[in-house]
């Protein structure tokens, strides 16, 4: 039977016996691991060194009982991480050929977090290419599967990060979110996703694809395991200029207080659904009422530039992204495809070692060096920058009215594998709903409600203004969620 | 669009059937942002950042790493020359 227990409720059941609890959950899912058909994982930390940690828990339980938990709230938390986030000794492939043999030389401030909290590293998360995909179809190693439907898409670009949660091969995992890389595949597999306030976690050791939009985040099946992650990951870091150097990155508990018993919340007017499935339709109706009866106020709005955030977004991360692979060259990251090493071949040099990037990545850097050449830069980058500013204030202006939006993650449930390859217009508005939290650099949080008429997932994300996470938990779960386990598995 | 000169300038080379694939979905996704053209942006300054933060500076402080701290980065290199990455000639 696979493990099904939040952290809290393992932490209990570990205190009344430290010396089997831990080492049965960590078999438990070593072997889940073995048997995984969904290319969750792209690779394992070594399993004696998960042993000796958990030994070394397992006596300072016995020796401090429960106050372990106040010291280490992530003591026996077995975690996995996307494969574009540092951990010290093991592979960082960011699911291309490019870094096939990179191992990363330091941790990215999130793991010592997590680490220093206690939590068991197992691995690293299979992910599209560079974070670049919204299906989970473009790691160049693994192919992905949607944990109950294979013939489905699992969503991308975290995609091992929602399939370890979803199908229970860790308790919770780490993604980033560039444009819905978190909230998009939480909702396909049925998991909890949180994007948190631009700045409040460290991006220190995570691999840059869109500098100003990029922010980790936690996966998990439950929200108590969610709020128990961003408690441990959320907070400044002097070793990344744009995280918030204040205390009010670190997580507050303390919100839960003051949030609004009676919140407002902002539903979206018809003109914002169109092309909605009709499932997804239906259940943001239930989803309302629901909402309503708990007692939150409900409204409706009009996100009238949810249709220029897309275009926006794509022309904000592919030249931004064009920029920061640039650093992939063919000397510092062990990757070199070229023979010669003379000044007359320069650019042959560049050149062998960049064909290494999958197509995804090769079409979105062009596309970035295209929108900042001369000629074009005012016309695409700078006119996106200018017309970001606007979707943010017009977002200011809604969260002055009300206090959060409740909106579909995605306008259809997990879509067909190769559906929408062929088609990137397509693939790009699979993130309609989920790139103006990045845009705005506004929390945005992603849960499971429902299942559609074939038994996939249906989630759902409600938006905040800035420095809102709190909130959105705790409205979530006191609005939103229902008390049923509606997860994957 | 030139995806020759493109390909050029971002040294990215491509063969010709991706070259031609990766042209059309090029042209597909430039009409397709267009839509922005159309939004008024006179004296709207553009957002760079989504918290309109300045720079943060630390202060001038050496921060210094430890000499194996040093090694474990050049490990990563293909090729390193003394205590540095090597990189081909310019000119």
């Amino acid at each position: 039977m696979k493990n099904s227990q939040t952290v809290l409720a393992f932490q209990e059941s570990w205190l009344a016996e430290p010396r089997v609890a831990l080492d049965k959950k960590i078999a438990e899912y070593l072997g889940s691991i073995v048997v995984d058909q969904t290319g969750a994982f792209l690779s394992q930390v070594a399993e004696t060194k998960l042993r000796s940690q958990a030994e070394t828990l397992a006596n300072e339980l016995k020796t401090q009982g429960e106050k372990l938990f106040k010291e280490k709230p992530l003591a026996g938390v077995c975690i996995g991480i996307k494969d574009n986030i540092a951990v010290e000794g093991e592979q960082l492939t960011c699911g291309s050929r490019i870094l096939e043999k990179y191992r990363a030389p330091y941790s990215a401030t999130v793991i010592e977090r997590c680490e220093k909290a206690g939590a068991l590293i197992f691995g690293k998360l299979n992910l599209d290419e560079f974070a670049m995909g919204s299906s989970g179809e473009n790691s160049a190693y693994l192919k992905t599967s949607h944990p109950t439907h294979p013939d489905r898409v699992c969503g991308g670009s975290s995609s091992g990060s929602a399939l370890a949660v979803a199908g229970r091969l860790v308790d919770t995992s780490l993604g980033s979110d560039t444009g819905g890389s978190i909230r998009l595949p939480a909702s396909f597999c049925g998991t909890f996703g949180l994007k948190p306030t631009y700045g409040r976690v460290s991006r220190y050791g995570l691999v840059a694809y869109g500098s100003s939009l990029d922010q980790i985040g936690p996966l998990s099946n439950s929200l108590s395991d969610l709020e128990l992650m961003a408690r441990v990951i959320y907070g400044s870091d002097p070793r990344d200029s744009t995280s918030v150097q204040t205390e009010l990155a670190g997580w507050n508990s303390e919100v839960s207080k003051s949030a609004n018993p009676r919140p407002q919340f902002g539903f979206l007017a018809d003109n914002c659904l169109e092309g909605l499935q009709p499932e997804i339709r239906l259940q943001y109706e239930v989803l309302k009422e629901q909402a309503r009866s708990k007692g939150a106020q409900v409204s409706e709005i009009d996100l009238g530039f949810l249709k220029q955030s897309v275009p926006v977004y794509y022309i904000i991360a592919m030249c931004e992204a064009s920029s920061n692979l640039s650093r992939f060259d063919g000397v510092r990251y062990q990757s070199r495809a070229a023979a010669s090493f003379e000044a007359s071949k320069l650019d042959e040099f560049y050149e062998s070692t960049r064909a290494l990037f999958g197509s995804e990545v090769k079409k979105r850097i062009l596309l970035g060096a295209f929108a900042l050449s001369s000629g074009y830069y005012d016309d695409y980058y700078l006119k996106a920058a200018k017309v970001r500013r606007l979707i943010a204030q017009e977002l200011n202006q809604v969260f002055q009215k009300i206090e959060a939006i409740v909106l579909p993650t995605s306008s259809t449930t997990a879509f067909k594998k190769g559906e929408r390859q062929t088609d990137p217009v397509k693939m790009f508005l699979s993130d309609l709903y989920t790139v103006v939290a990045n845009l705005a650099g506004v929390p945005a949080l992603a849960f499971p409600h429902s299942k559609d008429n074939e038994g996939l997932p249906i989630g759902f994300q409600i938006m905040g203004p800035g420095f809102s996470d709190e909130k959105l938990v705790i409205w979530a779960e006191q609005y939103l969620t229902q008390a049923i386990d509606v997860g994957a598995k | 669009m030139d995806i020759f000169k493109l390909s050029k300038l971002a040294r990215i080379k491509l063969d010709e059937s991706e070259s031609s694939t990766v042209k059309r979905d090029i042209e597909t996704i430039l009409q397709y942002v267009k839509v922005i053209q159309e939004v008024d942006t006179v004296s709207v300054d553009p957002l760079l950042h989504p918290h309109d933060l300045a720079a943060l500076l630390r202060p001038d402080v050496a921060f210094i790493r430890s000499e194996s701290d040093s090694l474990k980065i050049l490990d990563s290199a293909p090729e390193t020359l003394g205590r540095g990455f090597k990189v081909p000639p310019i000119v």
